[in-house]
C-alpha cells in the first residue's frame, strides 16, 4: 500500500457534477482494491502554460489516495479513453502532507491585504519623516560647532 | 623584453558572498510540484532551470526543486519553453 496523487486535467466544458462523478468512479475503483481516498481538491478553471490537445484552459482536479499498485492500472484503464480528460498524471508521495497552496484567491482577500499595506506604509512614512527632522536638527547643530572650532585650530 | 615577474604574477582575489540555501535555513519552505509561486524563483524567463551555483540551493534541495519543476511541466503548471516575455 502506498500513497499516490492523481492529477487530472479536465476539459474546460466539464461541469461540477461531471467532475464529482469522475471522482466517484475513481473512488469506487480504489475501494475495490481495498484502498482509500485521503483527499480531493479542485482548483477550478486555470490557464495552461502550453497548449494541451488544442485547449488552452482546463479544470485541475487532484486526488490523493492510498492503494496497492494494481489499483493504478485499473484507474488508468478507466481514464485512458475518456475524452473529457486532457491529461492525467500519477505521482507517488513519500508521506501525506496537506498541500498548502491554492492559486485561486478571492477579491475580498486581495482588498483586505491592500488596505493593510497602505496603513503600514502611511505609518512608516510618518515615522521616517519624524526621524529625518530630528536628524536634520542634529546635523545643523554639529555643523555650527565645527565652524566655530575650525578657525581656532588653524591659528 | 620580458616583463618583470612581479607585474605578471598579480593575484586576482574574488570575494563572493556564500549563498545560503533558503530551504535549509527555513524548514517551513516546502518544495511541492504544484506550488508555482516558489518554483518560479528557480526558473529563467525562458523557463530554463537555474543552476545551483546561481540559485544558491544545496545539492539536496536543488534535486528536489528540479524534480518538482519537471513534474509541474508535465501537468502544464510550469512551461517547458516560454517564448513570450
Amino acid at each position: 500500500m502506498r500513497i499516490y496523487e492523481l492529477c487530472l486535467i479536465l476539459h474546460s466544458d466539464t461541469t461540477e457534477e461531471q467532475q464529482d462523478q469522475m471522482f466517484q468512479s475513481i473512488a469506487d475503483i480504489i475501494g475495490q482494491h481495498s484502498g482509500s481516498v485521503l483527499k480531493t481538491e479542485k482548483w477550478g478553471k486555470k490557464n495552461f502554460k502550453f497548449v494541451i490537445k488544442k485547449q488552452s484552459k482546463g479544470h485541475y482536479c487532484f486526488l490523493v489516495f492510498e492503494a496497492a499498485t494494481a489499483a493504478l492500472k485499473a484507474i488508468e484503464r478507466n481514464i485512458m479513453y475518456n475524452e473529457s480528460i486532457l491529461r492525467y498524471n500519477f505521482i507517488r508521495l513519500e508521506k501525506f502532507v496537506a498541500p498548502p497552496v491554492e492559486p485561486v484567491c478571492t477579491e475580498t482577500q486581495t482588498e483586505v491585504e491592500t488596505k493593510v499595506e497602505t496603513e503600514v506604509e502611511t505609518k512608516a512614512e510618518a515615522e521616517a519623516e519624524a526621524k529625518v527632522d530630528t536628524e536634520a536638527e542634529n546635523v545643523t547643530k554639529t555643523e555650527s560647532v565645527d565652524v566655530e572650532q575650525a578657525p581656532a585650530t588653524q591659528e | 623584453m620580458k616583463r618583470a615577474k612581479s607585474t605578471t604574477k598579480r593575484k586576482k582575489t574574488f570575494y563572493q558572498k556564500r549563498k545560503i540555501c533558503r530551504f535549509c535555513t527555513d524548514s517551513s519552505n516546502e518544495i511541492f510540484y504544484r506550488d508555482f509561486n516558489t518554483l518560479k524563483h528557480f526558473v529563467t524567463d525562458r523557463g530554463k532551470i537555474i543552476p545551483r551555483r546561481i540559485s544558491g540551493n544545496c545539492a539536496k534541495h536543488q534535486r528536489h526543486v528540479t524534480r518538482a519543476i519537471k513534474r509541474a511541466r508535465v501537468v502544464s503548471i510550469m512551461p517547458f519553453v516560454s517564448s513570450t516575455q
